[in-house]
């Protein structure tokens, strides 16, 4: 049986995007911070990303985790077939 | 060198204690469950903490080797002043704007302090090379806006509380950066150490 896995970035103190996000800094100033983890200079967190995804064959989300998301994982998401650049 | 290290159980949506803290709900409705991974006995009303065997026991020891405490009054009354004695008569510094009442005054270890960078001066100074226990959602918020916060040891609580005391709120809008320094994975509870960076 599936299970279905929130997945989600946060700071110590609860927060999942900084302070005034806007179009262009979507995660509100220093908001990246909260994901460098996942980013290709970082192989253990590269790793863990692209596990969680293999392990992934749907997704929900939010209107508005969507359209932040399009820079990163295009329009199909990050469960698409190619890997994620 | 010593260290001030703040030391909380907090849940994993932020909450060190549940809603309508009073005298005699000193941790709020349902908070006793962020402390039962400390308690050797199911009574989160006991006095004082007992010894967990393993990685719970580990952290237990490290928190009372501590050289000197630093709690906020609304730490330090609701739990009785812990006697005038938290442990092995270590000195106690309480972060209050009010003078104490005649009986706690009195209590030899304990002294009070209206200034957060001044109360962990002293509790370092009085430590000599042992760390400082902080504890208190007030008192952390002061001296991390304050820059006099070293570490934290955040007991991560596998609950969501939905409500009660937040243990980061009136931070403000900068963000501090923290270096994780340890993760323990205890019974019940996940123990993660930080290092502020300044």
């Amino acid at each position: 049986m599936s299970a279905a896995i929130f997945d989600m970035s946060m700071s110590l103190d609860g927060y999942i995007s900084a302070a005034n996000p806007r179009p262009e800094a979507p995660l509100g100033e220093g908001g990246e911070a909260l994901h460098a983890w996942a980013r290709d200079d970082d192989p253990p967190g590269r790793d863990m990303l692209n596990r969680d995804v293999a392990g992934t064959r749907a997704m929900i989300c939010g209107r508005t985790t969507y359209d932040v998301s399009i820079p990163w994982w295009q329009a199909d998401g990050p469960t698409r077939t190619e890997s994620p650049r | 060198m010593s260290a001030t290290v703040l030391y909380m159980s907090m849940s994993l949506d932020g909450f060190i204690a549940g809603p309508n803290e009073g005298p005699g709900n000193g941790l709020g409705d349902g908070g006793h469950r962020l402390h039962e991974w400390a308690l050797t006995g199911a009574d989160a009303d006991r006095k004082g903490v007992g010894r967990s065997a393993g990685v719970n026991g580990q952290v237990v020891d490290e928190f009372m080797a501590t050289g000197a405490v630093v709690a906020g009054r609304g730490t330090f009354e609701p739990a009785g002043g812990w006697g005038g004695d938290h442990h092995d008569g270590v000195p106690i510094f309480v972060l209050t704007r009010q003078k104490p009442d005649s009986e706690t005054g009195q209590w030899p270890l304990v002294s009070y302090v209206s200034d957060v960078s001044t109360a962990m001066t002293e509790a370092k100074q009085a430590a000599g090379d042992k760390n400082v226990l902080v504890h208190g959602a007030g008192t952390a918020q002061l001296a991390l806006a304050a820059g006099v916060l070293d570490e934290l040891e955040i007991h991560l609580i596998p609950v969501l509380l939905g409500q009660g005391r937040r243990l980061f709120d009136h931070l403000g809008p900068e963000h501090i950066e923290l270096e994780r320094t340890r993760v323990l994975d205890g019974d019940g509870v996940t123990h993660m150490h930080y290092r502020v960076q300044r």
